[in-house]
């Protein structure tokens, strides 16, 4: 009998299918996705034979003393060491085109098999190492630049020499976009045709013993590491690669699961209510309650597990191509038993409240005599008065809100199922704005300065940095300038972690000013003393300090005090950042190399001629417009958001629509009757769709605007959680307007579509029910 | 001769029942007139009902034409038929159909309602017609709260809002018992005899004596017709022995 049941309304059960399938499919699809992408990453990098420092440093006598306590083997083991290069490169494609990745580590091995981290050959025959003359690149590099096996490009700091690309890699250190470096491996024969200074060794290593005295070793003896990177910072990269996606995914699966259900209970309950004339008869002819909730728990049952099923199965394959793509830098991590528990779990969470809500729905029929049900009707019980805000109108449109306001619970219904969607919509429309025009605020996002052209180099000498400032100074064409350390201050003045807690990772800058060269401040001020500093939102809160409060930092092992002047938003190194200005160094009498130089000119067009002149000027200099390579490295970061994001807005445009369907055939179904009785009476069938329409378009448009309320209200909020720049957060009220009139629009199409019934409603049917 | 305000010309509808054709109105040509209380009577499954859809636009027919008040109701679009059934005539259902969320009061204006009358004017009439049938003191209460003929009596007076030009009334009384019944044919009665034209179908004798032209159904044809005076101050019984004997001939 219950399969009876579905053949007769076969509408309603094909609704709540589809729906359903959709809900089931998207959350089913996020979880799989983001338990595999945590996994995968964790598990990955797991590997006890994975290094945990992996440094490069031109200093032979650093490493050497790296290699003494290696041999001691208690601060540090496993250690291996090669020869490499590290520098701002050119790189000329064989079509003429130069590329400048600034940060090039190029590594000589012998035999990749007894590499402490992994190298996979995508591309290209499999050797122990590059031949000479051979170079093997990262995918990352090869997708980014349209790189090939067997391309042939040449290094200018190799004195132009030609390498044959001879296989694309993955390499698990570097396999994150978020990692500015590009790592390259050459033979080690091939290691003295690149310049001298760019020279130096990289060696890897695990902690023999504490971290911390690994750390303290280090910042303690080294005086410059040009390229450092830590295991978990790895592991971290990698997580800031996919986390955007991971939490995008699971707000879209928490706000669809909780929609979704409100829309099946809806359905679900107006089915039931229609079916009490039914159950009066089943009670009339001897049937026990038991049983008939059997039909009905049989039908809905089986409807949702077919759904469920169909929805779950269809996010494996949705799950897998996304992590696929997601972790392609990584390695290939196919199907596993997670995604057979995770889809189990939805099909039978699905189910239980399906049949829960049933039994719920159910439990009210058992107080009803079978003469009370046969005879129930949708009139209006005894006494129950309903508010109608027009009176004495046949006008369809004030009868539509006064339908409103009679029909409450269907009207809450469109209104928040609209809203849900429309927030989770708009939350992710601007979403994907703020990454789209992110390479427009790099600064602001990744703690940079903004103007018309970056510097690379090494300033190192006070000879070299006075004639640099000279020829800045007297260059008519310059505006302002400004240069500094990014990311390594931190190794001349340290973090305290004693005092403050160990962190999983930050960057220390420092620069000879901060005004007027697009350096974003959240609150207070930037620095302008030697003694003050400006400490990033996340690394305020990890300190538990505040602006005014002074912040302790070690110089050469002695604790110096710092006045916190202003706070800034980044997501570098996860948000953990400091400003402090190049007066410092001096004060404190450190002599770092100053790395970065921002320059505003007067004009845009003086570019060309600046970078023509400059880097003529000075040997060694990469003359970059604007941000330089730190643009495209924010635009890598964020690449993988826009068609996940675009797949999610398709999912809530789908399941806009299907609500709309349910509702229009529930007021169909609902209100038959009284459609017939208006048509009786000489109401036209554009007369009573302009009612339905009316009504449907004003909930509809009250829907947008509660989520236009509430994404207003928090979404900013709610990104804040996750992007710790918030003045990155930019939002597009075009792009929410063009939206919102599209789902609104797409709405009343099918509204519109559902209401051609009204023209086939027959009168003679009506009098004969 | 009075006016003919319903005119059929070789009117016929059928059904198809699985693969076999059944003809429910066979040629039928008929004129009703004006100021008349026409009654169709007829066995179960003559084709009374279907033929006041027919002749009341609420269905379509199969062959054949309908003037109704001189117009050829044949070839009329969705809107030209809403526009008579608004205007020009009323329908009075068994079931009664009343709109469940509206008042008694609701139930009667909101059809009045037009670009052409005042408000006042129609809220004024709906309770000036409400009050002559007796639910004065209803008027705000809704359908589920009344008793059968207090809803029907609503649907009469919703029926004569728009002071229509015909009544077509399905078994009105079909769903009241007989006090009731009697009370909502009294009002019929009455409306007949201050001018207004209405065409009843009805299986009950007693409903059918209200009439002044009774016309009988056989097989989709008209098998018979009595043609009495107005009912009168004369005997409700007397009248009943003329239809009964009428309907006897008929094997009824």
């Amino acid at each position: 009998m219950w399969k009876k049941k579905i053949r007769t309304s076969k509408l309603s059960f094909l609704l709540i299918a589809v729906i359903l399938m959709v809900t089931s499919g998207l959350l089913s699809t996020s979880r799989i996705f983001i338990d595999n992408i945590n996994s995968s990453i964790t598990d990955y990098y797991g590997n006890p034979a994975f290094p945990d420092v992996y440094l490069f440093n031109s200093s032979d006598y650093e490493l050497n003393m790296l290699e003494d306590q290696a041999d001691k083997g208690q601060l540090i083991k496993d250690f291996q060491k090669y020869k490499a290069m590290y520098s701002s490169m050119n790189i000329t494609q064989e079509n003429g085109e130069t590329f400048n990745e600034d940060r090039n580590l190029i590594i000589s091995i012998k035999d990749q098999e007894k590499l402490n981290w992994e190298l996979t050959i995508l591309e290209g025959k499999d050797k122990p190492s590059p031949e000479v003359g051979e170079i093997w690149i990262s995918k990352i590099l090869a997708d980014k630049k349209d790189l090939k096996v067997n391309d042939v490009i040449k290094i200018d700091k190799a004195a132009r020499s030609q390498f044959k690309i001879s296989a694309i890699i993955n390499d698990s250190q570097n396999a994150s976009l978020a990692n500015p470096a590009k790592i390259m491996y050459v033979n080690e024969e091939d290691v003295m045709l690149f310049d001298q200074e760019v020279r130096g060794g990289y060696v890897v290593f695990q902690y023999g013993s504490e971290k911390e005295a690994v750390m303290n070793y280090l910042h303690e003896n080294f005086t410059s590491n040009e390229y450092y990177m830590e295991k978990n910072y790895l592991v971290m990269n990698q997580l800031a690669d996919t986390g955007l996606v991971s939490v995008i995914m699971t707000l879209a699966g928490l706000l669809t699961l909780i929609s979704g259900i409100i829309v099946v209970l809806f359905t679900l309950k107006n089915n039931l209510m229609k079916e009490v004339k039914s159950i009066g008869t089943y009670k009339a002819l001897g049937f026990k309650g038991s049983e008939i909730k059997k039909i009905y728990s049989k039908a809905y049952l089986f409807v949702g597990i077919i759904s469920t099923t169909i929805g779950v199965a269809i996010s494996f394959p949705a799950a897998y191509i996304l992590q696929k793509e997601i972790l392609k830098y990584l390695g290939n991590f196919g199907y596993n038993s997670s995604y057979l528990i995770i889809g189990g779990v939805i099909i039978v969470l699905f189910n239980v409240i399906i049949q829960l809500f049933v039994a719920l729905e159910l439990r009210k029929i058992n107080k009803i005599s079978p003469v009370e049900a046969i005879l129930q009707t949708n009139a209006l019980k005894n006494g129950k008065r309903k508010w109608t805000l027009y009176k004495n109108t046949n006008n369809p449109i004030a009868l539509s809100i006064n339908d409103i306001f009679k029909n409450k619970r269907l009207s809450l219904n469109v209104c928040i199922i609209t809203a849900i969607y429309m927030f989770t919509t708009l939350l992710f429309i601007n979403t994907d704005h703020m990454f789209a025009v992110s390479k427009d605020h790099a600064n602001i996002w990744l703690n940079l300065h903004k103007t018309t052209a970056t510097i690379n180099t090494n300033i190192t000498s006070p000879e070299m940095e006075d004639a640099i400032v000279d020829y800045l100074n007297n260059d008519n064409r310059v505006d302002q300038y400004g240069y500094g350390l990014y990311l390594n201050a931190g190794n001349y003045i340290k973090y305290d972690s004693e005092k403050y807690g160990v962190l999983d990772g930050y960057a220390i800058e420092s620069f000879s000013r901060y005004d007027h060269l697009g350096f974003e401040i959240y609150e207070g001020r930037l620095p302008e003393k030697y003694n003050e500093i400006n400490v990033s939102l996340n690394m305020l809160r990890d300190t538990n300090l505040k602006i005014g409060d002074k912040m302790n930092f070690k110089i050469y092992g002695k604790d110096e005090e710092f006045l916190i002047v202003g706070s800034f938003g980044s997501i570098k190194y996860a948000g953990r950042n400091v400003r402090l200005l190049n007066e410092a160094m001096e004060h404190y009498n450190l002599k770092p190399y100053y790395n970065t130089i921002a320059v505003q000119l007067k004009n845009q067009e003086f570019y060309s001629e600046f970078k023509k002149d400059f880097e003529h000027h000075f040997k060694d200099t990469l003359v970059q417009a604007n941000l330089g390579n730190y643009d495209e490295l924010l635009n890598d970061m964020t690449s993988m958001v826009p068609p996940v994001v675009s797949t999610i807005t398709i999912f809530m445009l789908i399941l806009s629509a299907l609500n709309i369907i349910t509702i229009i055939s529930i007021i169909m179904m609902d209100e038959r009757r009284n459609l017939g009785i208006q048509k009786a009476l000489g109401f036209t069938s554009n007369y009573l769709k302009v009612r339905i329409l009316s009504r449907i378009a004003i909930l509809t448009s009250t829907g947008i605007a509660i989520a236009i309320f509430i994404h207003n209200w928090i979404s900013k909020s709610l990104i804040e959680l996750v992007i710790t720049s918030p003045n990155a957060i930019i939002f597009s009220p075009l792009k929410s307007s063009i939206y919102c009139a599209l789902i609104f629009s797409v709405m009343l199409v099918f509204a519109f579509l559902g209401t051609s019934k009204v023209a086939r409603i027959n009168v003679i049917e009506l009098m004969e029910e | 001769m009075d006016r003919v305000i319903i005119k059929t010309s070789d009117l016929g509808k059928s059904f198809c029942m699985g693969k076999e054709k059944i003809d429910v109105i066979n040629n039928m040509n008929l004129e009703i007139y004006e100021g008349d209380f026409t009654i169709i009577m007829g066995s179960s499954g003559a084709g009374k009902s279907t033929l006041l859809y027919a002749l009341s636009t609420m269905d379509q027919y199969s062959q054949g034409k309908v003037e109704l008040l001189g117009k050829d109701i044949t070839s009329f679009n969705e809107n030209q038929i809403a526009n008579i059934r608004k205007n020009d005539m009323a329908f009075i259902f068994q079931g009664i159909n009343l709109l469940p969320d509206m008042t008694l009061f609701e139930n009667v204006a909101f059809n009045g309602y037009s670009a052409t009358k005042s408000k006042k004017s129609v809220n004024e009439k709906a309770r000036l017609l409400l009050k002559d049938l007796g639910l004065e003191k209803d008027i705000y209460k809704y359908p589920s709260e009344v008793s059968g003929g207090q809803k029907q009596r609503t649907a009469i007076a919703r029926a004569l809002i728009n002071e229509p030009k015909i009544i077509f009334a399905d078994e009105p009384t079909g769903a009241l018992n007989s006090s009731m019944g009697r009370v909502v044919l009294d009002i019929l009665t009455q409306l007949n005899n201050e001018g207004q034209s209405i065409v009843m179908v009805t299986h009950d004798l007693k409903a059918a004596t209200r009439g002044n032209r009774i016309l009988y159904l056989k097989d989709g044809r008209i098998d018979g017709e009595l043609n009495l005076d107005k009912l009168g101050e004369e005997s409700l019984k007397e009248r009943e022995g003329i239809v009964y004997k009428f309907l006897n001939d008929k094997n009824w």
